[in-house]
């Protein structure tokens, strides 16, 4: 009785210790995860003056040569650029997108990947996918660096003509309790795109909650623009800076996910603990009141024996 | 005569480094367009912003100054707005971290061959304009 009482208790204790950790874990995820909020509440604002110039600047480009990012490359191999977290414990965060982007890839003749996040990129590597760029470490901060460097190498690829399309791949931030996996095309953009598209990488602006401020022009159109110095090497700077702010935003969109995703297996972990713990406490109480029931019994039955 | 102002925003993907009414402000950068001033009234522009330095005149008389890095600025019925991938206000520039940027562009200026001359061209004007602002506060 005393030893199983032993392991009762050693058993409360690790569990208690596991639940410190689970607990903990739960509380940085709140706390980036609110932070990351903050960075796509800045994207937003960014992006939307970014996207209000480009339709701007569409309506002045029809006069002068149609720039490389509207013409399709016929090449037949396509790039998806992976957005996964770098660790675990996050639900079913990555296998969810993973699959998701397995079943898109079957449309295009050949792919090739660039990943971000380590579980992404071993689940590639175990599968001899053509990896075309990796970018390990950061998955739950959304580096604007990252952002850049990926979108500056997908874009350069679409250029040299080593890929035809590129997509995005990445879990769309819902609401705290809900991540979609969601699939966008970055390259090549249709000049009716550029004319009308709103930002949909971002949650809010893609489901219409989002309401921008008058923005730039407020309502009236502009007449007269003057471009310095053409429109058309507006055009050239201001699309590839699209293409990383998409990133950008898929990245932020994705970390947001993650730590939701972390913060709600890590919450799902704390409850379990706790139980087990009520369970074991029960279970230690019983067996401690009969530990003192034997030992009376034994008293008392030793105490007739004499008397 | 109350004089005509200029509603400036200034923002990058991460925060907005400036936002408010100026006298003017002038784009002072290295890139295909050079140094311009906006003053109240301009006509409607937009113009590319290489790397460089911001200085805003603000109706008080005092003067603002933050980098900007690769962008543009739309300008239309009095109204700016500078959009650029990065900048900085003087406070927030690490000296040190700029100096050493500038010897390494340099040195790779130097080293001429099989080397992405845009590049390093690019972060020896970053390095430069970080350290001009720096010195000048």
């Amino acid at each position: 009785m005393a030893d199983s009482m032993r392991d009762i208790k050693r058993r409360i204790k690790s569990v208690t210790s596991t639940k410190q950790i689970t607990h903990a874990m739960q509380l940085v995820a709140s706390a980036k995860l609110r932070n990351a909020r903050t960075k796509a509440d800045a994207r937003r604002a960014y992006t939307n003056y970014v996207i209000e110039t480009m339709h701007m600047i569409s309506g002045a480009l029809e006069r002068e040569e149609p720039s490389a990012f509207f013409k399709p490359n016929g090449i037949e191999k396509d790039l998806y650029i992976v957005v996964t977290s770098d660790k675990g414990l996050a639900g079913g965060f990555n296998s969810g997108l993973l699959k998701f982007t397995a079943e898109a890839m079957k449309q295009s003749k050949e792919a090739a990947v660039i990943v971000s996040g380590a579980k992404g990129l071993d689940y590639f590597k175990r599968r001899n996918y053509e990896i075309l760029g990796s970018y390990i470490g950061e998955s739950d901060e959304a580096n604007l660096g990252v952002a850049n460097s990926i979108g500056k190498a997908a874009t350069t690829l679409f250029l040299d003509g080593k890929v035809g399309n590129i997509y995005i791949m990445y879990n769309r931030f819902v609401s705290v309790i809900s991540q979609k996996p969601t699939m966008i095309k970055l390259l090549p953009l249709s000049r009716e795109e550029l004319s009308e598209k709103a930002d949909e990488i971002d949650t809010e602006t893609a489901i219409g909650e989002y309401k921008p401020e008058s923005g730039i022009f407020g309502s009236e159109p502009a007449k007269n623009m003057i471009f310095e110095p053409s429109a058309n090497y507006l055009a050239n700077m201001l699309i590839p800076s699209y293409i990383d702010n998409a990133v950008y935003g898929a990245l932020l969109e994705s970390a947001a996910g993650e730590l939701a995703s972390r913060r709600m297996a890590m919450e799902n972990a704390t409850d379990n603990a706790d139980e087990i713990i009520a369970d074991l406490s029960l279970a230690y109480n019983r067996a401690r009141q009969g530990a003192i029931t034997q030992e009376i019994t034994e008293i008392v039955s030793g105490a007739n024996a004499i008397g | 005569m109350s004089e005509k102002l200029i509603n400036l925003k200034v923002i990058t993907p991460v925060n907005v480094l400036f936002e408010g009414e100026a006298k003017s402000f002038i784009v002072k950068t290295r890139g295909e367009v050079g140094e311009f001033a906006v003053l109240a009234d301009h006509i409607p522009m937009t113009a590319a912003v290489g790397n460089g330095i911001l200085v805003i005149n603000l109706p008080d008389g005092t003067v603002k100054k933050t980098t900007l890095f690769c962008g543009y600025c739309v300008v239309h019925n009095n109204s700016a707005v500078i959009i650029v991938e990065a900048g900085e206000k003087p406070e927030d520039i690490d000296f040190e971290r700029a100096e050493e940027a500038k010897r390494r562009a340099e040195e790779r200026l130097r080293g001429g061959e099989g080397i992405d001359k845009n590049r390093a061209e690019q972060a020896l004007y970053r390095s430069i304009a970080r350290l001009e602002l720096y010195k000048g506060k």
